[in-house]
């Protein structure tokens, strides 16, 4: 009995709240009204949008009072005067200062707010110069972008180290991006301080990389165009190789990063000791070569992009048997691939098909929660 | 291009400072929508989703202010900043190219990270076509081996 009292009396009260607050979000609307139409400020329809705004809360309040819910209506009637409190900021002179955005120092906004301009950069630079982009180099620019949503996304779920990992990783990319074709665009996309801004040890080994093979390219005209495939075979490496480095960092694997970092190194290290004999060959005693993976790059391409998806699908925490399975697919695909240019036909057919089963699988898993091997396939 | 000014380390966002960064931020939106309605030649999907999103995502935040939710009010106001200073940026290079005159575009995307699962699955059935495509050149080739 004294409970359900005191249940009418709080109801009783806090409608009474809502009563009085509903008249004060009408006298502000009246007098927000009236100072927009005296003012001469170049938002006044963004003020006006949102005292129509309020007057929506105001409405929502309304009914919610005439639903016996007077705390519904409370919080639409304080929704209401909020944007009220941003109308009148929208007259004041707030205006004069409309491009100042404060951020936080060293943090994960001016980490993706480097990288949105880095990527800005290279989009103008490509169509000012009118520069060729090649499928490889759009796909890198794509996994910046993706990087920077998947940050904005990592902010939203106050997750700021990871955010700034991803507006890192970007920005790598786009580094890399620019410093390939730096010639053609004459410029760099990517600012000095917005690098230097990226503090960590990581961080400059992978940027030594990249200077380090852009300057080893750059040296490559140097050398007899006899000498080109081979030299190319250590170039191709090593970019492969920062492109790991780079995955490696997202993934925040600083072992594996370390080992490749230094395989780069090496790489690079063996083309221009070949760029140096092909320019002076009997000053020097042919090097030795240092033996090197062959890519075959359709299966490259491939691995690459299951790569890609794999890193978006634990991202999103997708299933763990997706990303597993894919994992699945790459190896029997490159198997596949391997078996297919040494003649094996009927093994190569053999992964095909388990490629092709398991991709199926995922696609299923990824799509309907549940998944069976085809027979069709 | 807009400015980004540092801020203090650390401090709680009080209501009214959370209030003023959105009403910036909203400012901001307002001029890059007059610039981009004007402009005309072309709708970029990243600047037209930039500008909804970052509208969408200031109610959010004031909704937040209501509730007296004022941290995430303010993280929401500075993600609906970054998209806000993202879709600027990517309208302006666009800009240029435009009045280059030369009309082709470099076209970017989100790479699937607000439709993920759609970018996925289409990502799934691109590799899963060139799985089939393997399987045929190895089928073709062990058809001419057979001739022979």
């Amino acid at each position: 009995m004294i409970d359900d009292v005191a249940k009418l009396l709080s109801k009783w009260l806090s409608g009474q709240r809502s009563n009085k607050l509903m008249s004060t979000v009408v006298e502000a609307m009246t007098e927000a009204r009236q100072k927009v139409r005296a003012s001469d400020s170049p938002f006044k329809s963004l003020a006006r949008k949102c005292i129509d705004r309020a007057e929506d809360a105001y409405q929502e309040a309304i009914y919610q009072l005439k639903d016996g819910e007077p705390k519904l209506c409370f919080q639409h009637c304080k929704q209401g005067l909020k944007y009220i409190s941003m109308a009148m900021l929208h007259l004041s002179d707030l205006n004069g200062n409309a491009t100042t955005f404060a951020i936080e120092q060293g943090g994960a906004d001016e980490s993706i707010i480097d990288l949105s301009k880095a990527i800005a950069a290279f989009k103008t630079s490509v169509e000012y110069t009118n520069c060729e982009v090649t499928v490889e180099m759009k796909e890198r620019l794509k996994e910046s972008v993706r990087l920077f949503f998947l940050a904005v996304s990592f902010v939203e779920r106050e997750d700021d180290n990871e955010a700034k990992r991803c507006a890192h990783g970007g920005l790598l990319y786009v580094y890399l991006l620019s410093k390939e074709s730096e010639e053609k665009l004459q410029s760099n996309a990517v600012d000095a301080e917005a690098l230097e801004r990226c503090h960590g040890s990581a961080i400059s080994r992978i940027v030594s990389l990249i200077d380090e093979l852009s300057d080893t390219n750059s040296t490559l005209q140097e050398a007899s165009v006899e000498s080109h495939g081979r030299i190319k075979l250590y170039l191709d490496a090593a970019r492969r190789t920062v492109d790991r480095c780079i995955s490696a960092y997202l993934d925040n694997e600083s072992d594996a990063l370390s080992q490749l970092a230094k395989a780069g190194m090496m790489e690079l290290r063996m083309a221009r000791r070949l760029i140096e004999y092909a320019k002076y060959p009997t000053s020097t005693a042919e090097p030795e070569e240092e033996p090197i993976e062959e890519v075959d790059q359709p299966t490259d391409n491939f691995r690459g992009r299951v790569a890609r998806l794999q890193r978006l699908l634990r991202d999103e925490d997708e299933e763990v048997a997706v990303v597993r399975r894919l994992g699945v697919v790459n190896t029997y695909y490159s198997r596949a691939r391997a078996l297919f240019a040494s003649g094996e036909l009927s093994e190569a057919e053999r992964y095909a098909r388990s490629a092709h089963l398991d991709i199926d699988f995922a696609r299923q898993l990824l799509l309907d929660k549940h998944a069976t091997y085809s027979d069709l396939i | 291009m807009p400015t980004n000014k540092p801020s203090l380390k650390g401090k709680l966002p009080t209501e009214l400072k959370v209030m003023e960064r959105l009403a910036l931020v909203e400012q901001f939106l307002a001029k890059l929508k007059v610039d981009f309605e004007a402009a005309g030649f072309r709708r970029n999907r990243l600047v037209n989703d930039g500008i909804a999103d970052g509208l969408n995502l200031v109610s959010n935040a004031v909704e937040l202010l209501a509730e007296e939710s004022y941290e995430d009010a303010d993280r929401i106001c500075r993600v609906a900043w970054i998209r806000a200073h993202f879709a600027r940026a990517i309208f302006d290079a666009e800009m240029t190219e435009h009045f280059l005159g030369e009309g082709v575009f470099l076209e970017l995307d989100d790479g699937g990270t607000t439709d993920w699962r759609t970018f996925a699955s289409e990502e799934l059935a691109e590799l899963q076509e060139e799985i089939v495509n393997l399987r045929k050149q190895i089928k073709d080739r062990s058809a001419k081996r057979g001739k022979k």
